[in-house]
């Protein structure tokens, strides 16, 4: 997950075609707010840590430190949840780039 | 291989395989301690996973391996790798013909052990379709 460096590819979009005024700051919200980007690579460390979290439940739940099994299994559902929505807001994301891109100027 | 790292040889995954090795293992010895209910002088036999496991995480916890650069290999997990089954005698009572399996124990333990490993198999799957799903889901034309 580290090598995805969305930070950087998403400021290299952003100084295609429109130039860098004000209209642009808009898109991003209020000033000072987080921007999309930001929003996203923090998603996407939050999507980690669950993962990191059911690989932690799973190695508790074979060293028999918690004999919990639904407190494992949620935790796997949950990150394997967390991917897959991850997974289709970047189909989205790609998808709307691609409609863009198909634009007729 | 990616795959082979992500479903195979990381930390989680061994733990998983090592555990349904031992549990199968396990599922045979118990089968075998069930079966020579009746078998003047012999002794049941178990194997721990849990402890046999705790041991092997910890003694790689204490030993401290520190990274200089970013192209050296990390702590081995090696005595993971070749973590085998340590079988031994159970303690309990004897018998009159010195025979100390009890059917009652033995019969729970392999509920038990069943139970695990069908939780391990469910484990594994669910960690399976999610690297599937990475790699099946295709952006939308």
């Amino acid at each position: 997950m580290k090598d995805i460096t969305v930070h950087s590819n998403l400021k290299a979009l952003g100084g295609v075609g429109v130039p860098a005024n004000q209209d642009t700051k808009k898109i991003g919200g209020e000033e000072g707010g987080a921007s999309f980007s930001d929003t996203l690579t923090e998603s996407l460390g939050k999507v980690n840590d669950l993962q990191k979290e059911a690989d932690m439940a799973i190695e508790d739940f074979a060293t028999g430190k918690t004999r919990n099994i639904h407190e494992t299994m949620i935790a796997v559902n949950k990150a394997d949840l967390a991917f897959r929505l991850t997974m289709q807001v970047r189909n989205k994301i790609v998808e709307a780039y691609q409609e863009v891109m198909r634009t007729q100027v | 291989m990616l795959i082979d790292k992500l479903l195979f040889s990381d930390k989680t995954p061994l733990v998983l395989k090592k555990g349904l090795d031992f549990q199968s293992a396990r599922n045979l010895m118990l089968s075998t301690n069930i079966g020579n209910m009746e078998t003047p002088d012999f002794k049941a036999h178990d194997i721990n996973f849990e402890q046999q496991l705790r041991d092997v995480i910890k003694s790689g916890n204490q030993l401290q391996v520190r990274s200089t650069n970013s192209k050296h290999f990390g702590a081995s997990d090696d005595g993971l790798k070749f973590l085998e089954p340590s079988p031994f005698e159970l303690k309990d009572p004897a018998k009159s013909n010195g025979n100390n399996v009890n059917i009652d124990k033995e019969m729970g333990k392999l509920a038990e052990n069943q139970i695990m490993y069908t939780a391990f198999i469910q484990l594994m799957m669910k960690r399976g379709s999610t690297v599937r799903s990475a790699v099946t889901e295709l952006p939308q034309q």
